[in-house]
């Protein structure tokens, strides 16, 4: 594997008394994706939610590159991720462009370069024809390709996925799959979540399934398959072997 | 059609029960509300009483048992909240003019009543009560009933006999032959009669002098009281002796109004108004009173609507990204304080120039005052406006919080009647004075009505007040933003 640009050693979470991330650890190279897979309440918001800085009374150790990495707690720590949430989280009554430029401003982008960052992501999330009108005009696929822009304004070295793909239409998410491998070549790290087997298969280098809040198995699909004994399963029989069927209620 | 009706029903009711924050204020607010204005009406406009109560400043510099005896008269009224002014505690180079002058200025009185040295010399030589008044000529309503209350305690204490031997000797001056006066007497008579069935009238309001604690009259005094109830003068002399009392009032022809205007014939005061130079004649008090206690109360409201765009933040997601973003967590906070800020005072700035433009009420004479009660205000407000969005765990909340706590303290401010009218007991002032509300009406009623600039004492009293509950509420809201926002 590249060198760890992300290191996470045993990172616990609680809400009260139930325990929602236990001793999680996995690493992420420079220009790697790494997908977290698990069922509903494996514990994989709260890990991005740990790492984006959102949570800060976790324990355990992270590391960027190599430094201590306190997200919460240190402003410049978060400056180097995109986060992009599960939510829609853009403004509606905004155009396209005031939202990409609001985003560039709050997370440090210069007057300078803020103009070309816009235009830059207005293109990357196919939105340039658009790119003055209001938000709540746009489709939900369309709203989807600028939420991702949106986390994309300073040009991060990782960026945070929380399954980014939920409610889109398939040419939307074709869209952002390009987008993402797009990154991915350009030497950005990626952490994806999602419940989609075919999309963890398809864009990710690498695969943590999470189960009841730990990760049970990580490795690249192939490795995966192999240590359930089963070399050439695929990822949904990997994935139910190593969650079991039951029904998810959390 | 029905049937479904009944499940939406059913659904949504359902619903709302276990919205439990919401049900307890849906409960909450109306219980709270009709408690606050069933506790503050009680003692409006006179509550149970059915008289405004009007505040008068009285100075007895005579100090003798007639002017105490009329000092006490006056305090026992149901109509008054007499506040006694101690001039030996008045500063050397300060006179009671000056004094008094000054608490009418200030708006911290309306009328001050002087009972000049001499009053009771001056009576007992059969004349008229000598009386000073220092008054806000603007403030009509309480004029009217300060006249009035005179009158009744005049009326009761000295008597009509006072007044009649007024009349002759003013006739006789005015060389008047005998009979011409008998028959002016006689008419006097009938007036006196009604006067007679006006003080009766009121008597229900006025506690009898405890004859034990009363000073006793002086000779000459005693001599010309009458006590009109047992005067077989006036009953023989009136038809309408005996008859209820409106129907005296009704067959004498005698309107409140003419009343006063007699009065004033007769017990001339010695007036003195105090106004600022270029407050508008044609601007009451009650119209001030409408647009400072208006424009603060709908602020409140806009500026707490404009406060949930927090909540909003939160409920669509936003926030979480924002507190992803690499700046200080308290930025946001502040961001929205500027935004509240801004909003605030661009709908101050439109509501007073309607006021103005409606009302002519001279918002814009001082417009450095303006700014600074304005800045103060709207920073308040917003903080109030941040506070409740950082306390409430839904827009639900939030909106039920904000009904329930606005029109609580603008009631207990003053926004929507003067406190004054009031005969408040001292907790419930002390509650009402508690209230942001009521500094900022008092600020804003110190510029327009009294027109006092901003670095008067009272008024940087008022500001103040604002800026602790602004500090205050600040440092509340970024307690409760950080315990119910920043931790997940």
């Amino acid at each position: 594997m590249a060198e760890p640009l992300l290191s996470i050693q045993g990172l616990n979470y609680r809400y009260g008394n139930r325990r929602a991330v236990v001793d999680v650890a996995f690493d992420i190279g420079v220009g790697e994706v790494l997908g977290l897979l698990g069922p509903n309440g494996a514990g994989k918001t709260t890990t991005i939610s740990c790492i984006a800085g959102l949570l800060a009374d976790w324990t355990g150790s992270m590391s960027f590159a190599g430094n201590p990495f306190q997200p919460a707690k240190v402003t410049g720590d978060r400056r180097r991720l995109g986060f992009v949430p599960q939510e829609l989280a853009i403004y509606p009554n905004l155009t396209a462009r005031e939202n990409l430029s609001f985003f560039g401003k709050l997370a440090g982008v210069s007057a300078n370069e803020l103009g070309g960052a816009i235009d830059r992501n207005l293109d990357l999330a196919g939105l340039v024809d658009r790119q003055s009108e209001r938000v709540l005009t746009f489709s939900g696929g369309m709203q989807r390709r600028l939420n991702l822009a949106s986390g994309l304004m300073h040009a991060p070295q990782l960026v945070l996925l929380d399954e980014p793909t939920v409610g889109v239409d398939p040419q939307s998410r074709n869209h952002l799959f390009e987008t993402l491998a797009a990154l991915k070549h350009s030497g950005v790290s990626l952490l994806y979540t999602t419940h989609y087997m075919e999309e963890a298969q398809r864009l990710c280098d690498r695969i943590a399934i999470m189960h009841e809040g730990q990760v049970v198995a990580i490795g690249t699909p192939t490795e995966l398959a192999v240590s359930i004994g089963q070399p050439g399963a695929n990822l949904e029989t990997v994935f139910l072997h190593l969650t079991g069927r039951n029904l998810r209620d959390e | 059609m029905l049937a479904a009706a009944m499940v939406l029903a059913r659904k949504d009711i359902v619903s709302f029960v276990r919205d439990r924050g919401a049900l307890m204020l849906s409960v909450l607010v109306p219980l709270a509300l009709v408690t606050v204005f069933g506790w503050i009406m009680a003692y409006a406009f006179g509550g149970s009483g059915g008289m405004p109560k009007v505040t008068l400043h009285v100075a007895d510099v005579d100090q003798t048992p007639l002017s105490q005896r009329f000092l006490k008269r006056l305090q026992q009224l149901d109509m008054l909240k007499v506040v006694s002014l101690d001039v030996k505690l008045l500063p050397a180079e300060v006179t009671l003019a000056q004094r008094a002058q000054r608490l009418i200025e200030d708006g911290d009185a309306h009328h001050v009543l002087i009972l000049p040295q001499g009053f009771e010399l001056q009576l007992q030589a059969g004349d008229a009560p000598p009386l000073t008044m220092f008054r806000d000529p603007g403030r009509a309503m309480e004029e009217q009933m300060i006249q009035l209350a005179l009158v009744q305690a005049c009326m009761t204490e000295f008597g009509n006999q006072l007044m009649l031997s007024s009349m002759d000797r003013i006739l006789e001056q005015q060389g008047m032959e005998a009979n011409q006066i008998r028959l002016i007497r006689n008419w006097m008579s009938n007036i006196g009669t009604t006067i007679s069935t006006f003080v009766e009238a009121s008597r229900d309001d006025v506690p009898a002098v405890d004859a034990e604690s009363s000073e006793p009259l002086p000779a000459a005094q005693a001599s010309t009281d009458l006590q009109l109830d047992e005067s077989p003068e006036v009953a023989s002399s009136d038809g309408a002796g005996g008859s209820d009392d409106d129907s005296a009032d009704n067959d004498s022809g005698i309107s409140p109004q003419m009343l006063r205007d007699m009065f004033s014939q007769i017990v001339p005061v010695e007036t003195t108004d105090v106004a600022p130079p270029n407050r508008s004649r044609q601007v009451t008090y009650q119209q001030a009173q409408s647009v400072a206690g208006m424009s603060v109360m709908m602020l409140l409201f806009a500026l707490t609507s404009c406060g949930s765009v927090l909540l909003k933040e939160r409920e669509d997601g936003t926030l979480k990204r924002l507190f992803a973003q690499p700046i200080e967590r308290n930025s946001i906070l502040l961001g929205k304080f500027l935004f509240v800020f801004a909003v605030g005072m661009a709908q101050l700035t439109i509501l007073f120039t309607y006021g103005e433009w409606m009302f002519q009420v001279g918002l814009f004479r001082d417009p450095i005052t303006l700014l600074v009660l304005s800045i103060t205000w709207v920073a308040t407000g917003g903080a109030f406006g941040l506070f409740l969005a950082a306390v409430s765990r839904s827009s639900k909340q939030a909106e039920g919080l904000a009904s329930l706590l606005i029109l609580m303290m603008a009631a207990l401010g003053g926004c929507w009647f003067p406190l004054q009218l009031m005969n408040l007991p001292v907790v419930l002032e002390a509650i009402c004075k508690s209230t942001m509300t009521y500094w900022a009406m008092t600020g804003f009623q110190g510029m327009l009505w009294n027109q006092l600039a901003w670095y008067e004492p009272k008024m940087l009293v008022a500001l103040g007040w604002q800026w602790g509950w602004l500090i205050g509420l600040s440092a509340l809201s970024i307690a409760f933003f950080k315990r119910n926002y920043c931790r997940g």
